[in-house]
């Protein structure tokens, strides 16, 4: 059956490097979002007694159409390393405006968990521009990780679309599709050897329970593979094995990329796969 | 065919680490051995510098080190992989490579290294971007860091194809008055570092960077005094704060911000 699988990726890998299908052909990997709901990726706080998590909050709104400068409600909703909801919280930006969203701020005395996610929701004012382009808005912003002795903060940004929202319901949805009948393995363009530690987050970003198993490549060309399995929003932080020069990610899920901070001897460098 | 530029800034060590197998692909894929090359433009022609064969699955760290000092110094280096030997001038650089054709995108890991530390990010420039000759830049970035003691760099880097070299001008704006902080000289074919004058965007809102007759990637560095802690982080393109729906709808709201933000921009 294993060959099998490997038999069909081989055959889909070949007709689509023929086709040359690639960037443009990715929104066939989500389910349709309604026109005029907002979309964000999902994002990775870390909090505890090392970690700040910080967020610079822009009105997107004004900046797709500035000739029309207007306000705009965002939201942001939070959620545990289990995906479990932690909370919402609303906040009205000024045209041009950028504040700074605290996430210890947020979450002080509400969960003890030291990593977990959250995700932004744009709602502009004048909500007819985007419905009547039939896009829309979307949050793939910046993330600053420091740890309490740091003086510089490491930004990255988002890199998977996973939620929208109706700004007329109170939930968000995930619109990530995924192939039970066919694995997918993501390939870290990096080695991570020349880290004093490597941690490698990951999330699920479907509605169901998935299985990834990552796999560590050694110097002496040892494998070790681990499985997690990981509810719908649920996030994992794994440390990598000392002297694992390359991890691959393989799961159902296309464009399931990790999240790596890798800790230096003074610094750390925090990057997307 | 993905370029991976040097990222040079005074001060720091930069690398390029470069992979040969693709993002996305199960073990049994065939991979080819590929050469690694290095691209710096005189201005009339690209000098070309072999780096030597990567074989499959194997990874490799490049740097300034690895031209074995017959570049010009003065010069930013673009690292590139081919499946067939070249030529040490090209008048073009070389087109689309099919076994590139990944997605997610064939990527290096583009490295400045400090004092004890390093910061990366995984990233390429396309050649679908340094096909565009005359185009526009905009990054709407919230990362200058506004702390005492941290400074922060922005790289703006550009690639063309012809060798070409260009002057253009670029401004860091005020978002909402559209007033200009300050004003650079950038040059195609090049990672231009620009300073960020700290006093003026202490007092300022948020901020955007603008340059027309020249695209490239926003890259936003920040650090402290003695080197000890790196941010780098690029920018996402305008277009990326919409998705789904017409993309000709969407390439329409590009435009007209574009349009307000570059054109009509400055004081």
């Amino acid at each position: 059956m294993a060959s099998l699988f490997r038999f069909s990726n081989r055959v889909l890998d070949m007709i689509q490097h023929r086709l040359r299908l690639r960037a443009k052909s990715s929104h066939r990997f989500y389910n349709k979002v309604a026109p005029g709901a907002t979309v964000s990726d999902l994002f990775l706080w870390r909090l505890g007694d090392q970690w700040i998590t910080e967020f610079p909050l822009c009105n997107l709104s004004s900046l797709c159409f500035p000739m029309a400068p207007q306000g705009e409600v965002v939201v942001v909703r939070f959620f545990n390393a289990a995906g479990d909801f932690l909370k919402e919280w609303e906040t009205v930006l000024a045209p041009f405006e950028e504040q700074t969203l605290k996430i210890k701020e947020q979450l002080y005395g509400i969960t003890s968990d030291v990593f977990g996610t959250f995700c932004v929701f744009h709602a502009p004012t004048l909500k007819n521009h985007f419905l009547a382009s039939q896009t829309n808005i979307s949050d793939r912003g910046y993330v600053s990780y420091r740890r309490n002795t740091d003086q510089v903060s490491s930004y990255t940004h988002g890199n998977t679309y996973v939620l929208s929202r109706n700004n007329d319901e109170p939930n968000q949805t995930c619109f990530v599709r995924y192939a039970s009948w066919r694995k997918h393995t993501y390939n870290l363009q990096t080695t991570l050897d020349d880290a004093v530690q490597t941690e490698v987050f990951i999330s699920n970003p479907t509605k169901n329970r998935q299985t990834v198993t990552i796999t560590q490549f050694f110097p002496d060309f040892q494998t070790t593979d681990t499985a997690v399995t990981l509810g719908p929003l649920e996030s994992c932080l794994f440390t990598v094995e000392k002297l694992t020069r390359r991890i691959a990610l393989s799961s159902h899920v296309f464009m399931l990329r990790p999240l790596v901070f890798k800790t230096y001897v003074n610094g750390f460098d925090v990057f997307h796969g | 065919m993905n370029y991976y530029p040097l990222l040079e800034i005074q001060g720091f060590g930069a690398e390029v680490q470069l992979a040969n197998f693709p993002s996305n692909g199960d073990y049994e894929s065939p991979i080819n051995p590929v050469v690694v090359y290095a691209a710096q433009t005189t201005g009339s022609h690209w000098s070309i510098y072999d780096c030597g064969e990567l074989l499959p699955w194997e990874t490799r760290i490049y740097s300034r080190a690895d031209l074995n000092g017959e570049e010009n110094p003065l010069e930013s280096i673009f690292f590139f992989m081919s499946e067939q030997s070249l030529p040490n001038i090209l008048s073009a650089l070389p087109m689309p490579s099919l076994f590139q054709n990944t997605e997610p995108a064939w990527r290096g890991n583009l490295r400045v290294v400090g004092n004890g530390t390093v910061s990366s990010y995984s990233g390429d420039y396309p050649d679908s971007l340094a096909k565009l000759e005359n185009a526009t830049l905009l990054s709407l970035s919230p990362m200058i860091q506004k702390c005492p003691g941290i400074t922060t760099r922005v790289l703006i880097i550009n690639l063309c194809l012809c060798p070409t070299i260009r002057e253009v001008e670029a401004r860091l704006i005020t978002l909402a008055e559209r007033s200009t902080l300050q004003t650079y000289r950038l040059r195609t074919n090049r990672v231009n570092v620009l300073s960020v004058d700290e006093n003026l965007v202490h007092s300022a809102s948020a901020t955007a960077v603008t340059c027309e007759g020249m695209t490239g990637i926003p890259v936003f560095v920040s650090y402290n005094l003695d080197r000890t802690m790196i941010s780098m982080e690029h920018t996402h393109p305008p277009a990326e704060m919409m998705v789904f729906g017409s993309g000709s709808a969407r390439r329409a709201i590009v435009r007209g911000l574009k349009d307000h933000f570059l054109e009509k921009g400055g004081n």
